[in-house]
């Protein structure tokens, strides 16, 4: 890559290695193998969260995650973990919808988990 | 197959493009009346992935291959459909439902530099990539009435 190349995309860098070749060069030549890097890891991270979202939407209806899924495998539902944590932030009826299926699928998901307690809360207020 | 950079999050896309084009964005402004209105949405798997999809708006999917600008297409993978009162669950599609939309335009991803580096042997490799991708405009959902519907209490 030419200078020009390394000092644009060098743009907003700290320090000397935004305005020095040398180091520009080296910290970009850096920078894009992390980002090659990252597109890879970026598919794990955003599966760990989409799971982390569809964990939350699930215990407020007193299903914890892995017993979900086990519901919905049974009852050949394939929607993926993507959709799945959009539709618990986004469309809760329909979610709620899908934990009502999950859980006459599959029945030791009754009171597997118990939404978590307020009473701690409800003594101070 | 490294080469082939897949852009994961069909959001993070459809965000940038947004803030490229405005003549598109003036577009998008007008559509979200319509959802409003009927609120309907369904999930529906195009070429391996699934997106959610509202009538009027557009999503950006794999290049579908063979299909022209303006074509219309028939996706019949429907897994969910979702209106106001009911969730139709498919299991795992819902049967006879389809979702029509329009192909808008047949682009090509943002580019990507897929910058390859070993160190101490001097290889390097700098290639730019950009991904095909084709433009759909959802125009309607259709066909899931009759389908076994769970219907929501509340």
């Amino acid at each position: 890559m030419n200078k020009d190349k390394i000092f644009k995309l060098a743009k907003g860098f700290r320090g000397r290695a935004k305005n020095c070749i040398r180091i520009a060069r080296e910290r970009v030549e850096k920078a894009l193998q992390y980002s090659y890097r990252d597109r890879r890891t970026k598919k794990r991270d955003m599966r760990s969260l989409w799971i982390q979202r569809i964990n939350a939407g699930t215990r407020i209806h007193g299903v914890n995650y892995g017993n979900f899924m086990h519901g919905l495998m049974k009852e050949n539902i394939q929607l993926n973990r993507k959709v799945l944590s959009e539709l618990s932030m986004h469309e809760p009826y329909s979610f709620k919808a899908l934990v009502d299926i999950s859980r006459t699928a599959f029945p030791g998901n009754k009171n597997v988990v118990h939404a978590p307690k307020k009473e701690g809360l409800s003594m101070l207020v | 197959m490294n080469d082939v950079e897949i852009v994961m999050e069909m959001r993070q896309v459809e965000s940038v493009r947004k803030t490229k084009e405005p003549k598109r964005d003036e577009e998008v402004v007008e559509t979200p009346s319509s959802p409003k209105r009927e609120q309907l949405f369904g999930v529906v798997m195009i070429g391996g992935r699934q997106y959610i999809v509202i009538p009027g708006r557009y999503i950006y999917t794999q290049r579908l291959k063979g299909a022209n600008v303006n074509d219309k297409i028939v996706l019949n993978k429907v897994l969910l459909v979702g209106t106001k009162t009911t969730t139709y669950i498919g299991k795992p599609v819902v049967t006879n439902a389809a979702v029509h939309a329009v192909v808008e335009e047949q682009g090509l991803n943002d580019k990507v530099v897929v910058f390859k580096y070993k160190k101490k042997k001097n290889y390097r490799r700098n290639i730019g990539h950009r991904q095909p991708n084709t433009r759909i405009r959802i125009t309607g959902i259709t066909g899931y009435q009759d389908y076994p519907a769970v219907t929501l209490e509340s």
